[in-house]
């Protein structure tokens, strides 16, 4: 198999590391603490809106961290604890992201939200722009059938100048 | 390359529901005729409250208005 030049092949986790522990050892492995996302809320709210909590993230937010890193490693923080599944995380992680950003606003600070760098062509924004394309196609279709025969005008006929053209 | 940081393009995808379900969202006219059904408008409210992801763009919707609200200096 190609090696991709731009993977660290020497940071990944050995074969059969995840297999060094019981199975259920880990809090991962066990039933999540919070299994909706409002009682994960409920969990993550309450914490951001502590006062010590809210001045270490304005700090980070001033080093320059992105706001979705904020976010990202707080959820997986979450997930390594036990605290809520992975599916937990990602349904809340944009709520984390708003309520970062919340906070950075609060404390008018100027941050870096990481959704500026972002802008790949994705398959979601292309089947967005598909949709609209074949609703205006759908319209300039509809607004065509429409125009009258009678306001078309008359095309004049071209003349055709070979030997067995008819000449009127 | 890996993906190491699935965020943006979680809130992404959030926000371009978002907008897709603020454009689509036209109103229906109440049909009044005896064999109209009346359950059409509830069972979409109800798929809204059962939908984890359409709960968190709700939640979404209401912090980015706040947020807006305090650059405005309205709030």
């Amino acid at each position: 198999m190609e090696q991709r030049d731009d993977v660290i092949s020497f940071d990944a986790p050995i074969p059969g590391m995840s297999l060094t522990h019981e199975l259920g050892a880990r809090p991962w492995q066990s039933p999540p603490q919070y299994a909706s996302v409002e009682e994960a809320l409920d969990y993550y709210i309450p914490r951001l809106q502590a006062t010590e909590v809210s001045e270490q993230i304005i700090d980070v937010l001033e080093m320059g961290v992105p706001v979705t890193n904020l976010a990202d490693t707080m959820q997986t923080a979450g997930v390594l604890e036990g605290k809520h599944s992975i599916d937990v995380g990602m349904l809340i992680t944009p709520v984390l992201i708003e309520l970062i950003m919340l906070i950075g606003d609060a404390a008018k600070i100027d941050y870096t939200s990481g959704l500026e760098k972002d802008k790949r062509i994705r398959s979601s924004s292309v089947d967005a722009a598909v949709a609209k394309f074949k609703a205006e196609a759908k319209e300039n279709k509809d607004e065509e059938e429409e125009v009258p025969a009678e306001n078309m005008e008359e095309m004049p006929e071209e003349r055709t100048g070979g030997l067995m053209s008819r000449s009127k | 390359m890996p993906l190491t940081n699935p965020a943006p393009v979680v809130h992404q995808n959030l926000q371009m529901a978002i907008k897709q379900k603020q454009e689509s969202t036209k109103p229906a006219a109440p049909r009044k005729g005896l064999l109209s059904s009346a359950k059409q408008a509830d069972r979409s409210e109800q798929d809204d409250i059962l939908n984890p992801s359409r709960r968190v763009a709700s939640y979404v919707e209401i912090i980015m208005q706040k947020r807006e609200e305090m650059k405005n200096g309205t709030a």
